[in-house]
């Protein structure tokens, strides 16, 4: 292959805004996360890949979009040279190969980071090399101030997150429903599957398919139970998108989806293995608006306290807009930051 | 075999052993060799108290960098350690400077975990930029401070990575107007004035007039810079300087020539690979008393035994400059060439051409005419680019030393 490739660059492209994407591992879930938002904004925009596989199943994912590779910094200075209207350069992360493309003066360099950046990464002065950093909420802004004490002329900004709209818009919950995301081991299921029968709640319990025996296991007592409308279990990987939406409560053990999961507005329950464990959730400020549960009979408690109240609603909701900021994420921030950014260059 | 009889029966082995000995004495590597390996050290010792870290994330090609400060480094007599990211740099910096404390570190990983272990480290100091400074540049504690390689226009001298540094020191005012003319917010950056250490005693030879120097002798002195990175940064001459070389050889003007090429020419455009082997055949029988200098060759060294310079766009002009002599700068006329403008551009002070033929004719108007029209302005640049003042004062070692005693 090339050491660039700009074969799917529009003749006379009039691109104003270019995706830069360098991690060799995450550079498709960086693109799957903000692509749909930047079409958003009617702008021509163009998205350069410095990792060979990722840019291959990229531009097949992708026919038609205006997909760039570059190798080198000079195969960088191609790509740029390609799109003369060029005015703004958003990246995902804050890798080493970002200095090809900073050295541009003319272009606005911003830093709008990934699904889960704004807790995880750690800030630090090669940030200042952007011109503007645009984060979710409050939250990374601070977390920011604090790492870096001299931001200079950094614009940090709040934007919200574009999506989880949906999250927040959609509000119809079905009532003594449960969605199950837990990893099938150490009788974490079993307890879980236990307590939603007792408490006669429908659940949707998530089991990869290469888990066909639990799946069989399921299946078969539940219809001896005769509860095979109530416990249901799915392989689809996007079972988050299409049910948290609508269940009244979330059961997890994976500790990586939370922030994005309290964004549905239920409660979430955690399986924890002991207190340090729930000490050691990122971001920290999560972990007062969350329920915590190991023993079965914890869980029971909970069910059942939350079909009478929910104490921490509050708590979520505070937690939600300091991450996201809830009014920038449904008024499409994002959008019309990027909108206005290309106008007024 | 005892020494006394040893250096009696075989006074070679001897030697040879006893310089075996020495030498081992002075190689404390936690390596011997680090071929294949991720990091080594020379001489470190955690327990201590480093306060400055010199970084280059170059090749072995960044010796050249290094070069330029570590002296200095060692003139300020503060406790430092030099960092390199590159295995066979590692083993040129031991072997050159052998009484440095000296770290290779390939990945972030292994930056890391030196970094932890100087507690006292106050500032990294970064001659270039590159990719691999990141790995440095995440302990938010630590100063971090751009001290380059040199001074240019190139648009290399002013972009916006600079921001991530806390400081940047700069040789004199030009450098600090390139980035006020750049168009963008540098406000975080602190510019500190440090003039150029390396070239104080060319700055001290420049008291005696250029056409006094060397009994009188005219010696020339070419200097070229390389085909860079990007093509936008292409200035070099070298594709055209044989015509110049054919053009003077029978005119007898200068008493010596000198020929030093950029060490990276041709490692965009192998085709340049072939430039010294071709100037040699061309000056070889010509009776010219010509020198063609090693890339290793510093360059501070051959101007101070120069009186006249044919440069490129680089940071040799300013080096040049020091000398206070006439300078030939050639600038491209078919490219967009893009520089990051100081207040003094080149037409200033040097003798700018685009072609053979306008070098011929200003050669003859400044050497052989004695009509040296710029020599007022020159004098003013090396003040505003040079900072000749900062230089003569040592503001470099000064800075450092502000670094170790904690004076902001």
């Amino acid at each position: 292959m090339a050491d660039v490739d700009i074969r799917r660059l529009k003749k006379n492209s009039n691109n104003r805004v270019m995706l830069h994407t360098a991690d060799p591992k995450l550079t498709v879930n960086h693109v799957n996360f903000w692509l749909s938002e930047i079409v958003k904004s009617g702008i021509d925009f163009s998205i350069l890949v410095r990792d060979e596989k990722s840019f291959t199943q990229l531009t097949k994912q992708f026919p038609k979009l205006q997909i760039c590779y570059a190798k080198t910094p000079v195969d960088v200075e191609t790509v740029v040279n390609a799109q003369p209207d060029l005015k703004v350069v958003l990246y995902t992360s804050n890798l080493a190969r970002n200095i090809h493309l900073l050295r541009f003066n003319h272009l606005k360099h911003i830093f709008i980071g990934t699904k889960n950046s704004d807790w995880l990464s750690n800030y630090n002065k090669s940030y200042r090399a952007y011109d503007e950093f645009w984060a979710g909420g409050e939250y990374a802004i601070t977390r920011f101030k604090e790492s870096i004490k001299n931001i200079g002329h950094l614009k940090l900004k709040s934007i919200g997150k574009p999506q989880i709209k949906e999250n927040i818009l959609y509000t119809a919950k079905e009532q003594n429903t449960s969605l199950v995301l837990v990893e099938p081991k150490n009788a974490i299921l079993e307890k879980i599957y236990f307590a939603n029968v007792e408490q006669n709640l429908k659940s949707y319990i998530y089991l990869p398919e290469e888990k066909k025996d639990i799946y069989q296991n399921l299946e078969s007592i539940t219809t001896i139970s005769g509860i095979g409308n109530k416990i249901i279990p799915v392989t689809t990987k996007k079972i988050v998108d299409e049910f948290a939406f609508k269940v009244s409560l979330i059961i997890t053990d994976n500790k990586n989806f939370i922030p994005y999961l309290l964004t549905y507005g239920t409660p979430v329950l955690v399986y924890i293995e002991d207190e340090e464990e729930r000490h050691s959730l990122i971001p920290d400020i999560i972990q007062d608006s969350l329920y915590y549960w190991t023993e079965y009979q914890e869980l029971i408690d909970l069910l059942q306290l939350l079909h009478l109240q929910d104490p921490l609603k509050e708590s979520r909701e505070y937690i939600v807009n300091i991450l996201f900021d809830k009014a920038l994420s449904i008024h499409d921030e994002f959008k019309k930051n990027l909108i206005k950014t290309v106008e007024q260059l | 075999m005892s020494k006394w009889s040893k250096l009696q029966k075989d006074p070679v082995l001897f030697f040879k052993d006893m310089w075996k000995k020495r030498l081992g004495s002075v190689d404390r590597s936690s390596n011997t060799s680090t071929k294949g390996k991720s990091t080594a050290n020379y001489q470190f010792n955690p327990f201590f108290k480093y306060t400055h870290l010199l970084h280059t994330g170059e090749n072995a090609s960044g010796l050249s960098h290094l070069d330029l400060w570590i002296p200095h480094f060692i003139n300020a007599e503060i406790k430092f350690v030099v960092m390199v990211r590159n295995n066979e740099l590692f083993e040129l910096v031991k072997k050159k400077y052998p009484q440095l404390t000296l770290l290779y570190a390939k990945g972030d990983k292994e930056v890391e975990r030196y970094i932890e272990k100087m507690l006292f480290l106050k500032a990294c100091f970064y001659p270039s930029n590159t990719g691999n400074n990141l790995h440095l540049l995440k302990f938010n504690e630590i100063k971090h401070i751009f001290i380059g390689h040199g001074d240019s226009d190139k648009t290399a001298s002013a972009h916006k990575y600079f921001r991530v540094y806390d400081e940047n020191w700069v040789a004199g005012e030009a450098h600090i107007d390139r980035f006020r003319n750049a168009g963008f917010d540098f406000s975080g950056l602190k510019q500190v004035k440090v003039g150029r250490p390396n070239l104080k005693e060319t700055l001290l030879i420049s008291q005696t007039p250029w056409q006094e120097r060397f009994n009188g002798n005219l010696n020339l002195l070419y200097l070229s810079t390389w085909e860079g990175v990007y093509e936008e940064q292409d200035y070099t001459s070298v594709y055209l300087i044989d015509k110049f070389f054919e053009e003077i050889k029978d005119k007898n003007i200068f008493d010596t020539i000198g020929i030093k090429l950029h060490p990276w020419v041709g490692r965009r455009d192998t085709k340049l690979l072939k430039t010294n082997a071709k100037l040699n055949a061309l000056l070889s029988n010509s009776g010219v008393d010509y020198n063609l200098y090693d890339k290793t060759m510093p360059v501070e060294e051959i101007i101070k035994i120069s009186n006249v310079f044919i440069c490129d766009i680089s940071a040799v002009i300013s080096e040049s400059l020091a000398a206070n002599t006439p300078i030939f700068v050639y600038m491209p006329k078919e490219k967009d060439i893009k520089l990051s403008q100081s207040s003094m551009s080149y037409e200033d002070y040097t003798y700018v051409f685009s072609s053979i033929e306008e070098l011929m004719d200003k050669i003859e108007e400044v050497i052989v005419n004695g009509n040296d029209y710029l020599a007022e302005k020159r004098e003013e640049a090396m003040e505003y680019i040079l900072g000749r003042d900062e230089t003569l004062n040592d503001e470099f070692i000064e800075q450092l030393k502000r670094i170790e005693d904690g004076r902001c």
